[in-house]
C-alpha cells in the first residue's frame, strides 16, 4: 500500500491522529484537571472545605457508617431480575471498605453485597457506596456532585459511557492510537535531536505550527508515551478479560490456593461472630510499618466477611511518599484480632506494575510533580491542537468544498473552546444553584452538556464567515465568553461562600485559593487571546491573499 | 524547606543542561551570537557541561525524594526545561548569554 | 470488474480492520497463551497475568503498525487473526486441561 516505512507512518500519523485527535484532546484536558480533582471538589462543595483527615476511628465512626450503608438501589433492582425467587431483606456483606489519601477531607466508604440464587453466577454481587465526614460520621448528600473526582475524572477515563464498558473501550482505543501517533511521529520526524529546541516564530504560519507541534510532542515524549501506556495498563483487566473468561478456571484455583496459603478465608463460614477492635488492628499495623522503617498512615481498610467467624481485616499503608498507591498490607483475624499474614515484598513484576499504575493515578504527596503533570497534560493538548491546525492549513486549498473547511474548523472550535466553555459553565452553575436543590448534580451536568452543544451550534453558525475572513469569529467570541464565565465563577465563589482570595490566601486554604487563581489566569489569557484574534480579523482586508494578510499582521504587531 | 531548595536547584540544573545542549547546535548558536559556525572545533565542552548538569539535576532530585518519585520529577523537569529554552531561544536568545564562556 | 479506485478503498478498509481487530485478536492470543506458559514456568497466576498486561499494549502498537507496513494483506490477516486464534485456542486448552 505504501512505498516506504516513512510513508506508511506519515499516513497513519495524519489520519489516525486527526480522527482520534478530537477525542484525545478531551481525554488529555480532563486528565489534566483530574490531577487536582479533589481540590476542585473543595471549590464546588463548600461544606467540605476543611483540612484532609486521617482515617477515623472504627469504633466511634466507621462501624456505624458501614452498618448504615445500603446497596445501590439501581443495582438492587437489576439484581432482582436475574435471580430465581426473592432476595433476602438484608443482603450478606462480602466486605466493607474505606479509602483515603493525604488530600481527602471526606472519606469514601463502599461495600459489596452477595446476591444469592443466581443460576449463572454463584459469586454474583452488587455494590454500595457513600461519602462521609470523618470527623463525625455524617453522610454527605448524594445530590452534591464532586465535580472534580466524580465528573471530570470519570469523563477522562470512561466518557461516562458505562453501557458494556463502551466508554472505557473508546478511551482505550484512543490511547492505543496515541501510542501509534507517538511512534509514527518519531519515525517521520527527520531531525528529532537537531530540532529539539526549534521554534521558528518568524516563519510562515504552517512552519510555526509544525515547529510547535514537534516541540510539544518531543519535549514531553516520555510523558505522553508513559501516560498513554500506563492508562491502558490500569484498565487492562477490562480490555483483555482473559481471567474472567477463557482462563477463569485456573484464575479461580489460584485465588483459592492463595487464600489458603495466606490463611485468609475466601468464603464466609456462615457462623456469626463478634468483631475484635479494628482500631487496635490499625494501630498495630502502623506500629509494624514504623518498625520496618516505613511509618505511615492507613490508606485502605477492608473488613472482609464482617460479623462472621471467617472475617479478616486488611490494613494497607497509604503510598503518600512513593509512587505505588497502597502497600505493605497487614491482615488480621476479624474475630480474635491476631495477626494472620503480612504481605511480602513485591515480586519484580508486581513492583513494576505498582510503579506504572501509581505513576498514572498519582496518590503521592508531591505538589511540584503534580503541577508538572498538569503542565505535561496541557502540553499534550497543544500538541494535538497544533497537529490539527497544521492539517487544516496544509489542506486548505485542497478541501474541495467550503463546507468541508467550515465543518473541520467548527469541530475544532467545539473541541477546544467549547470544551473550556462547558468546564467553566458547570462551575458557574454550581455556584448559582442553591445548595439544597434536588438532584443538583444532574442539573450541573445538564448545564455542562448544554453549553458544549450551544458552543457547537455557535461554531457552525459563525463558520459561514470563513468565506470572507481567515479566522472564524466563533474562536474569539467563545474566548470572550470563557473569559467572562471564568471571572464570574471567581466572583460567585466570593458571593456565595465569602471565601474570596484574601481570605483563602491568608489562612491559607490552598485548594480554593489556587483554583480561584487558576480561573483568574484562564480569564485573563482567554481575554488576551480573544482580543488578538479579533484585532487580526478587523485589520485584514476582505478578500486579501493569506500572505498579504500576514504582512499586515506583522506590521501591526 | 530543604526539599524545596533541592528541587529548585534541580530545576536550575535541568535548565542549564538544556541551554548548553541547545548551544551545541549551529542554528541555536546562530540565534544567540549571529555567528554561522560553532565556537569550538567540536562542541565538546558544551555537550559535556550539558549532560553533567542534567546528571547533577538527577542527583538533586534523588536527594529530595524517594527514588521512584525522583525519576518522575527529573524527567518532567527536563520537559519543562526544553520548552523554556526553546521559547527563550525564539523570543529572547540573548538571555542565554550567561551560559557562554 | 471493480475499478482500481474501489479496490483501493476496499484494500484500505481491510488494512484498517486488520490493524484494529486483527491486532486485538493477536494480543488476546498472546496474553492467553502467555499466561499459561508463565504458569508452566512456575510463575504465580498474578505475576503471569501482570507481565502479559505490561507487554500487551506494546505488542498491539507494533502489530497495528505492521498491518500498514507489510505488503501482503493476506499474510497480515493470516498472521494476526490466524495466529491470534491459534494462540488463544492453545492457551485455553493448556490452561484448562494441562
Amino acid at each position: 500500500m505504501f512505498n516506504s516505512l516513512r510513508q506508511a507512518m506519515a499516513w497513519l500519523h495524519t489520519w489516525f491522529g486527526l480522527v482520534l485527535g478530537y477525542l484525545l484532546v478531551v481525554i488529555f484536558f480532563f486528565g489534566s484537571l483530574s490531577v487536582f480533582d479533589r481540590e476542585i471538589d473543595r471549590w464546588v462543595l463548600p461544606e467540605t472545605r476543611f483540612e484532609p483527615q486521617v482515617i477515623p476511628s472504627y469504633g466511634d465512626i466507621l462501624e456505624e457508617a458501614f452498618v448504615n450503608l445500603a446497596p445501590d438501589p439501581d443495582e438492587l433492582a437489576e439484581a432482582r431480575s436475574r435471580v430465581e425467587g426473592e432476595l433476602p431483606e438484608n443482603l450478606r456483606v462480602l466486605f466493607w471498605g474505606a479509602y483515603t489519601t493525604h488530600r481527602d477531607p471526606t472519606l469514601s466508604i463502599f461495600a459489596e453485597y452477595a446476591i444469592p440464587n443466581n443460576p449463572d453466577d454463584p459469586y454474583d454481587h452488587i455494590h454500595g457506596h457513600a461519602t462521609i465526614d470523618p470527623r463525625n460520621g455524617k453522610v454527605l448528600s448524594e445530590d452534591h456532585l464532586n465535580i472534580g473526582s466524580e465528573f471530570f475524572y470519570p469523563l477522562h477515563y470512561s466518557l461516562h459511557l458505562h453501557w458494556k464498558n463502551l466508554g472505557y473501550f473508546i478511551v482505550g482505543f484512543a490511547a492505543l492510537m496515541m501510542l501509534v501517533a507517538l511512534v509514527s511521529g518519531v519515525v517521520i520526524h527527520r531531525h528529532l535531536f537537531k530540532e529539539l529546541f526549534t521554534f521558528r516564530r518568524d516563519k510562515h504560519y504552517q512552519r510555526r505550527v509544525l515547529d510547535l507541534h514537534n516541540l510539544t510532542g518531543v519535549a514531553a515524549l516520555p510523558f505522553h508515551f508513559f501516560f498513554a501506556l500506563t492508562g491502558l495498563i490500569v484498565f487492562a483487566y477490562i480490555y483483555l478479560p482473559v481471567s474472567e473468561t477463557l482462563l477463569a478456571k485456573p484464575a479461580f484455583e489460584y485465588a483459592m490456593q492463595e487464600a489458603e496459603e495466606k490463611g485468609l478465608p475466601f468464603e464466609a463460614a456462615g457462623i456469626p461472630a463478634a468483631t475484635a477492635s479494628v482500631d487496635e488492628m490499625m494501630a498495630e499495623a502502623k506500629r509494624i510499618w514504623a518498625l520496618r522503617d516505613a511509618a505511615g498512615e492507613v490508606g485502605f481498610l477492608l473488613v472482609n466477611h464482617p460479623g462472621d467467624q471467617n472475617s479478616y481485616v486488611s490494613v494497607f499503608r497509604a503510598g503518600t511518599d512513593t509512587v505505588s498507591l497502597v502497600g505493605q498490607g497487614i491482615h488480621f483475624d476479624g474475630h480474635t484480632g491476631e495477626l494472620l499474614y503480612e504481605d511480602p515484598v513485591h515480586t519484580a513484576i508486581a513492583g513494576l506494575n505498582e510503579f506504572l499504575i501509581g505513576l498514572h493515578l498519582q496518590h503521592f504527596e508531591h505538589w511540584p510533580l503534580r503541577w508538572l503533570y498538569v503542565f505535561g497534560g496541557l502540553i499534550g493538548c497543544v500538541c494535538i491542537a497544533t497537529g490539527f491546525l497544521f492539517f487544516v492549513q496544509k489542506r486548505k486549498r485542497e478541501l474541495k468544498s467550503k463546507f468541508g473547511l467550515r465543518s473541520v474548523d467548527a469541530f475544532a472550535v467545539t473541541t477546544i473552546t467549547g470544551m473550556l466553555l462547558a468546564t467553566v459553565a458547570i462551575l458557574v452553575a454550581n455556584r448559582l444553584l442553591p445548595a439544597d436543590t434536588a438532584d443538583k448534580g444532574n442539573w450541573e451536568i445538564a448545564v455542562f452538556c448544554l453549553s458544549w452543544l450551544l458552543s457547537m451550534a455557535h461554531a457552525f453558525w459563525r463558520s459561514a464567515a470563513l468565506k470572507i475572513q481567515a479566522v472564524s469569529p466563533a474562536w474569539y467570541e467563545q474566548c470572550y465568553a470563557i473569559a467572562a464565565l471564568a471571572l464570574s465563577a471567581v466572583l460567585l465563589n466570593w458571593i456565595s461562600t465569602g471565601d474570596h482570595l484574601l481570605v483563602t490566601l491568608a489562612e491559607p486554604y490552598w485548594p480554593v485559593a489556587s483554583f480561584d487563581l487558576v480561573l483568574m489566569v484562564v480569564s485573563l489569557l482567554s481575554f488576551v487571546i480573544a482580543r488578538r484574534l479579533h484585532r487580526k480579523v478587523i485589520v485584514a482586508p476582505v478578500g486579501a491573499q493569506p500572505e498579504e494578510r500576514k504582512r499586515e499582521e506583522v506590521s501591526r504587531a | 524547606m530543604l526539599k524545596l531548595i533541592l528541587l529548585v536547584l534541580a530545576m536550575g540544573f535541568s535548565l542549564s543542561g538544556m541551554a548548553w545542549l541547545a548551544l551545541t547546535k549551529k542554528a541555536h548558536w546562530y540565534q544567540l551570537s549571529g555567528e554561522r559556525s560553532l565556537p569550538h572545533k567540536k562542541p565538546m565542552p558544551y555537550r559535556l557541561l550539558g549532560y553533567a548538569a542534567l546528571l547533577i539535576s538527577l542527583a538533586l532530585c534523588i536527594l529530595a525524594d524517594n527514588i521512584s518519585i525522583a525519576i518522575l520529577v527529573w524527567v518532567m523537569s527536563m520537559t519543562l526545561a526544553v520548552i523554556c529554552i526553546a521559547f527563550t531561544l525564539s523570543f529572547r536568545p540573548q538571555w542565554l548569554r550567561l551560559f557562554v564562556r | 470488474m471493480a475499478s482500481s479506485k474501489e479496490l483501493s478503498v476496499l484494500h484500505l478498509l481491510s488494512r484498517i480492520s486488520a490493524g484494529i481487530a486483527g491486532a486485538y485478536c493477536f494480543v488476546f492470543g498472546v496474553t492467553t497463551l502467555g499466561i499459561t506458559l508463565g504458569l508452566g514456568l512456575g510463575m504465580s497466576y498474578t505475576d503471569a497475568q501482570t507481565l502479559m498486561y505490561l507487554l500487551a499494549f506494546l505488542i498491539y502498537t507494533t502489530a497495528f503498525c505492521w498491518a500498514f507496513i507489510h505488503r501482503s494483506l493476506l499474510t497480515i490477516w493470516l498472521f494476526l487473526i490466524g495466529g491470534g486464534g491459534v494462540m488463544t485456542a492453545l492457551g485455553w486448552w493448556l490452561g484448562n486441561h494441562a
